[in-house]
């Protein structure tokens, strides 16, 4: 947890430091007049920001917190499998449009992690994506990307 | 007081028509099994179905929502009491008595009894919020930009305060909302802002929606996937002999009932800490001072009476300043917010003249609805247990479609389901880190309210930021939010006094060790 959380702190560290530089390409300070520059107010929340990250990274460093960050192996397992599986889910939307997405997670997610049987996966992604379907398509009209399955509909 | 009654009128002549009885019904029914669902609260509810609401007009979107917010309220009782895990963190002290008292046989009268506690909690609040909002509404008319950002920074001040572990995780989930908010465009040279090297994307600003959507659907749904989650439901069977004894038994706890929904309703109010800590609280006052205190944990109705009628009086509470002020007082009610200004309306007191059938028509709505939740929740809870066994892996691939098409479907940009992914991912680390995502919604969404009030205060002042510490209101909130930024730096501090008054006062207390 101690590594994890220090980690993290040092990634919003580098965010916070590059904001209040991308910050200082407005100005900054007091314009006459006119009030305060345009990147004063992202500058000093970025510079409160890096203050907070510094203070948690020093905090965590002096702690002896043993704690790991995945408490049990199998969990660990399974939100992984799941974040891969949904940014996998992600890339392939431009490809195969939003249905393609939709009924690939349901597949490879209730055969891969829920150990669903065929029968019962293919049903229920079939469902899923129709009902999806025809809310947009038919009751909203909102036609939704279908990528390289565009001519499957037609 | 007429004028009250006149504004009500108005509202009823909306929430009355069919249609907008038909969304609140359904805004209500999606709420209570969102609320079933262990991982799954009010603020999911309401981010993951935010894009259902661009297709309505804003009149009936707020009804649906309020729907989903106070539905939530009433049904995560179910899964505490039912399956002996919270259906959501409204929900956790629901299940000290509620889970025992479905052990032993008696989770009909648990169910009853919560459902009928969110009831009354949640018209209490209602009746509170109809008699309070044009006198708050009024007296916020009188704010100028240094009210307005000093009453910005109390609700901020609120989260370091008092909601969190760690204070400095707080300030940073601030601050990235913050951020967020000030990308795109600065207001005043109109000159491209935070676009991170000369990115297209970052031109478009960061939508409120992808950021709520990403970390309340995508974020909390890996956290629950972790936990494995494998429950058993306890069967019930409500038989109408079931409702008469609990009546009784409820009677008993008038005071606690009052209690809980007075205080329920004022925690609700407070900015930005919502319907959790209120049901936290309110058991806690409820050991101290509850009718049958020590009975509390092991299974008494009146450990379920407390939490319940808290939570949804404080759900509904949370919309007073949120309405009046544009600070709301609890997190779903700052996704809400967010909401509001998508629909295109300007938050703030000026809502309650220039859209009074809007605002009317949702606390007038919160009437009808609650009946239909305290129906729902006694007379179909077969229908949410049968939903609560859908296996999980059926579940999450569902959220997370829902999410990913939601962020999508409202601007139809293939970067918003990164930008949802990528805000999933951090609302997973913030929630393993204890981060907490709260603070940086409402930062987003406070965002340019709060840079604008800052700037327009400065230049009145030319520069000094006394100007926050002389006019008398705006000092009041600032003063206010420094002691609760220090709050919990001088905890440990107060506590070390406390005991040492304590000792000093009760010489025999050292014999105890």
């Amino acid at each position: 947890m101690r590594r994890a959380d220090i980690l993290f702190a040092l990634l919003l560290l580098g965010a916070a430091g590059y904001t209040m530089w991308e910050s200082t390409k407005l100005p900054i300070g007091w314009i006459r007049g006119m009030g305060p520059g345009g990147g004063a107010f992202p500058f000093y929340v970025a510079a409160i920001m890096a203050l907070s990250s510094l203070i948690i990274i020093a905090r965590a460093a002096r702690g002896v917190s043993l704690a790991p960050f995945f408490v049990d192996p199998q969990g660990m397992r399974t939100v992984l499998k799941a974040a891969a599986l949904i940014t996998g889910t992600v890339a392939v939307v431009s490809l195969v449009g939003i249905y393609g997405a939709t009924i690939l997670l349901f597949l490879v997610y209730m055969r891969w992690l829920g150990r669903h049987r065929w029968p019962q996966t293919i049903a229920v992604g079939l469902l899923i994506t129709s009902a999806l379907f025809l809310f947009f398509e038919q009751f909203l009209v909102v036609p939704l990307p279908k990528g390289l399955l565009e001519p499957l509909f037609y | 007081m007429e004028g009250i009654l006149a504004d009500l009128l108005v509202g009823f002549q909306q929430a009355l028509t069919g249609y907008h009885l038909m969304i609140a019904a359904i805004g209500v029914a999606l709420g209570t099994m969102i609320g079933a669902m262990p991982g799954l609260g009010p603020s999911n509810g309401v981010a993951i179905l935010l894009p259902v609401t661009f297709i309505i007009p804003p009149s009936a979107a707020i009804i649906f929502v309020a729907g989903i917010y106070y539905g939530a309220c009433y049904g995560a009782a179910i899964s505490s009491i039912l399956l002996g895990i919270p259906g959501a963190s409204i929900a956790v002290p629901t299940t000290f008595d509620g889970r025992p008292m479905a052990l032993q046989g008696r989770g009909a009268q648990a169910l009853i009894a919560a459902a009928t506690s969110s009831f009354v909690g949640g018209t209490v609040g209602i009746i509170l919020l109809t008699l309070l909002a044009m006198p708050l509404a009024e007296f916020a008319l009188k704010f100028g930009p240094p009210e307005n950002f000093a009453i910005m920074m109390l609700a901020f001040a609120t989260f370091v305060g008092l909601g969190g572990k760690d204070p400095f995780k707080t300030l940073i989930s601030i601050c990235i909302g913050l951020i967020v908010s000030a990308v795109s465009l600065d207001i005043v040279s109109g000159r491209p802002r935070l676009i991170y090297g000369d990115w297209r994307v970052f031109y478009h600003g960061i939508g409120f929606l992808v950021v709520t959507i990403g970390v309340f659907g995508i974020g909390e749904i890996l956290a629950t996937v972790e936990q494995n989650l494998r429950f058993e439901i306890t069967p019930v069977k409500i038989r109408l002999s079931h409702y008469w004894e609990t009546f009784r038994e409820l009677a008993r706890y008038k005071a606690t009932f009052i209690r809980s929904a007075l205080f329920g309703y004022f925690i609700g109010v407070v900015p930005a800490a919502g319907a959790t800590p209120a049901s936290f609280m309110s058991y806690g006052l409820t050991k101290t001072f509850g009718r049958d205190r020590e009975k509390l944990g092991q299974g008494s109705v009146e450990g379920v009476v407390a939490p319940e009628t808290a939570n949804n009086a404080a759900s509904t509470g949370a919309f007073l300043p949120m309405f009046t002020m544009a600070i709301p007082g609890s997190p779903t009610t700052a996704v809400i917010l967010g909401a509001l200004m998508v629909w295109g309306l300007r938050p703030g007191p000026l809502l309650f003249t220039e859209e009074r059938e809007f605002v009317w028509g949702m606390i007038a709505s919160m009437y009808t609805g609650n009946i239909m939740a305290v129906l729902l929740n006694t007379l179909f809870v077969p229908v949410f247990v049968a939903l609560l066994r859908t296996p999980f892996t059926i579940m999450a691939p569902l959220v997370v479609v829902l999410s990913l098409t939601g962020g999508f479907a409202a601007e139809q940009a293939f970067e918003d389901i990164w930008w949802v992914l990528i805000f999933g991912l951090m609302g997973y680390m913030f929630k393993k880190l204890d981060y907490p995502p709260a603070p940086m919604i409402l930062a987003l969404v406070l965002g340019n309210m709060t840079e604008t009030a800052l700037r327009q205060s400065l230049i009145l002042s030319h520069g000094s930021l006394a100007i926050f510490f002389t006019q008398p209101i705006a000092a009041a909130f600032m003063t206010i939010s420094v002691l609760l930024v220090m709050y919990p730096f001088l905890r440990p501090a107060l506590k070390r006094l406390f005991i040492s008054i304590r000792h000093a006062s009760s010489p025999g207390s050292d014999l105890s060790g």
